[in-house]
């Protein structure tokens, strides 16, 4: 190889070396280095539901069923739904949902089966780089209001937060709260949503937050939308293991308690807006640890409470009008990429 | 129609709503609303409500069920004031203290979904009177045209619940314009000189929101009214951080946002303060020199302060390697390839020095 085409061989390299190093630096741009995805997982997700008709008349219904959602860490599509849905809708915090029609005669039981794609990436976030920034004006107003579960003029509640968690950064503010919460936690399984305001209970030496995932959920937004931080809760599953079966028996389940927990995973837990992250998880009970922006790939996210005053209907599974609802099963299969 | 055991919310987490609703009576509930429009921009919504079975048998008689939709008052007088509003807390409303059974009344509902209308007889009656002025759902167009949204407040709870008959009266009100949404959702089935009536036989057909464009003449529009009357104390810039202390010099507690608003900032936090409360607030990063601190409570603007500072605010550190990362790799590449080129040169320099003077003639390289 002659001189000049030794040169032309080394500019071609180096040519290739810049836009190999431009590339590079967009994809930093674009990749927040301040989340770093610490695992990401596939599940084959296939969900059962027996809806029975215990009336005397041919019913003609149409059944809501909960889809897993589209977020910044989980991507979902729909395989298959028997009977066919109708129709996706979106409600007014976002979740997209699914609307079939069924038609059942006296005693009949309607099965309805459902199997979709998640891929879930777990992260966490790298509090060293981003202290985090108090939100936009619009999203404090949007996130920081009053519903039936999340009474922020409660003034226990109001004082608790100030005296506990009061911190002059969204982050720090969002982990004291998380400690405060996940110390006063008395868990046990509750039938019911409590809210904020039942959920609080004083005992000898203070204050405890009585009931299950719900419970620390609702006074965990409560007390972070006192303090000014915006915050929502988010529902779905979470699995012990990447590969898990689930079910309720709803002719049953009000004899259970606690026993529940060995066959069923329907979870929530709250969520803070802070820039530069966007929302960030503070799942307390998975690990029974008070992380902010440590998320597991063992969540699959069905939907979200932001606005709606009396919260959300429709969580991890499916709601008929004049049917009900007697059984569910979820059979998660996961995969790690 | 909404189904009256499971009013409330139907969780399958970890909880579930079943021990509660095993306990009451199993019905549906047929929904048909009178809504009137007055121009001093007030609404009567009138509730008619009727119980029944699936199978279409009416429950007007019933004792346990007449006891629990009386319970039920708060919580039908809640979606009256949800129809006009995000903050139901907020809102001035007269409501009447009981429902009333009244049997000259007749209710229309779909039962069990054959698509045709039935009439039900006979009706427990809730009028409440609300007061727009606080509205969320309002939206000033200018001059004495207002955008009022009406949220089905039903459908808005629980996706299998809705309006089944919704009427509309307009008196002293100018009709300018209606829509609903979403654009899925049926339109009015009887449209007639200032009166709209939509029947729902589904959820799925029964609009989420009617939107009506009104002029209302004698109707002056206030936004939600300040919880506090507070004041901004102090402003410090210091680098890149914002201190603001706030106060509350008036006699009731509430809530108030510190916005700090400039180029390029959008910052804001929500602050509880008791009566004479002072809060320090503090921003962490505001990348503006320059900047408007503004009190906010309610929709009013309770104090503002422009705030400034000498030297351009510096940038933390993971924005500065990020926003500086390209510009060094590409003038990292630019001096890389001017010092190859100018390597390439010097060789070839020498490389013809070399052959010249070794065979006395250029060589085609």
């Amino acid at each position: 190889m002659g001189w000049r085409a030794r040169v032309k061989w080394l500019l071609a390299a180096l040519s290739a070396l810049a836009a190999l190093l431009v590339l590079l630096s967009s994809a930093a741009l674009t990749q927040p280095g301040y989340v770093s995805v610490e695992e990401v997982v596939e599940y084959t997700v296939v969900g059962k539901f027996i809806l029975v008709n215990r009336h005397n008349a041919t019913l003609n219904d149409f059944v809501y069923i909960a889809l897993p959602q589209n977020t910044t860490f989980q991507e979902s599509y729909i395989v298959r739904v028997e009977p066919p849905l109708l129709k996706l809708v979106r409600d007014e915090d976002g979740n997209v949902l699914g609307v079939m029609r069924v038609a059942a005669e006296p005693g009949e039981k309607i099965a309805v089966n459902a199997e979709y794609r998640v891929v879930v990436r777990g992260y966490r976030i790298r509090a060293e780089l981003a202290r985090g920034e108090w939100p936009p004006f619009s999203v404090v107003e949007r996130y920081t209001s009053k519903t039936a579960y999340w009474n922020v003029y409660n003034l226990t509640l109001v004082e608790l937060a100030y005296s506990a968690a009061y911190a002059d950064s969204p982050l720090d503010t969002a982990a004291k709260l998380a400690s405060w919460v996940l110390s006063r936690l008395s868990y046990r399984v509750n039938l019911g949503r409590a809210g904020s305001d039942r959920a609080l209970v004083r005992v000898f030496g203070g204050y405890i937050v009585q009931g299950d995932c719900v419970e620390a959920a609702d006074v965990y937004v409560t007390m972070a939308r006192a303090l000014g931080l915006p915050a929502r809760t988010v529902y779905g599953v979470l699995l012990t293991s990447y590969s898990q079966k689930m079910w309720l028996n709803m002719t049953t389940v009000a004899e259970e308690g606690d026993a529940l927990l060995q066959h069923w995973g329907g979870h929530m837990w709250p969520q803070v807006y802070v820039p530069p992250y966007g929302w960030v998880d503070v799942d307390m009970l998975d690990g029974m640890s008070p992380d902010v922006g440590v998320y597991s790939a063992r969540h699959i996210v069905f939907g979200v409470e932001e606005t709606k005053y009396y919260g959300s209907a429709l969580t991890s599974s499916c709601i008929p009008s004049y049917l009900d609802l007697e059984y569910v099963e979820y059979e998660f299969r996961g995969v790690r990429k | 129609m909404s189904r009256g055991c499971l009013a409330l919310a139907l969780l399958l987490l970890l909880p579930l709503f079943w021990a509660p609703a095993l306990a009451q009576p199993n019905y549906w509930t047929a929904l048909n609303f009178r809504v009137t429009f007055f121009g001093n921009g007030t609404v009567l919504v009138e509730e008619l409500l009727h119980p029944f079975t699936a199978e279409g048998r009416s429950l007007l008689e019933d004792e346990e069920v007449e006891e629990h939709m009386r319970n039920s008052t708060r919580e039908f007088l809640n979606y009256a004031l949800l129809m006009f509003t995000d903050r139901p807390d907020r809102i001035l409303h007269r409501a009447a203290v009981r429902m009333d059974k009244r049997y000259g009344e007749s209710v229309y509902c779909d039962v069990s979904g054959t698509g045709r209308m039935e009439e039900l007889r006979g009706a427990y009656v809730f009028p409440v009177l609300i007061y727009l002025d606080m509205s969320t759902l309002v939206t000033p167009l200018g001059g004495d045209v207002y955008q009022v949204k009406v949220r089905d407040s039903f459908t808005s709870s629980d996706p299998r619940s809705w309006i089944d008959v919704i009427e509309f009266r307009f008196q002293g009100v100018q009709l300018v314009n209606y829509t609903w949404a979403p654009d899925y959702a049926n339109g009015p089935v009887e449209v007639r000189e200032g009166r709209l009536v939509w029947r729902n036989h589904n959820e799925l057909e029964a609009p989420d929101y009617y939107i009506f464009t009104l002029r209302l003449p004698g109707f002056k529009y206030e936004g939600v009214p300040p919880e506090v009357f507070a004041i901004i104390r102090e402003v410090v810039f210091a680098g890149t951080e914002l201190t603001v202390v706030v106060e509350n010099v008036g006699s009731i507690s509430g809530y108030a946002v510190v916005w700090v608003k400039g180029e390029g900032v959008d910052q804001a936090r929500k602050v509880f303060l008791n009566p004479r409360d002072r809060r320090t607030v503090l921003f962490p990063y505001v990348p503006s020199r320059n900047c408007t601190v503004l009190l906010i409570s309610g929709s009013k603007v309770l104090d503002e302060r422009s705030v400034s500072l000498g030297a351009p605010a510096a940038t933390p550190p993971q924005q500065e390697l990020r926003i500086l990362l390209p510009l060094l790799i590409v003038l990292l590449v630019a001096i890389v390839l001017a010092a190859c080129m100018l390597a390439a040169r010097a060789a070839g320099k020498k490389w013809e020095k070399d052959t010249t003077t070794s065979s006395g003639a250029q060589v085609e390289a």
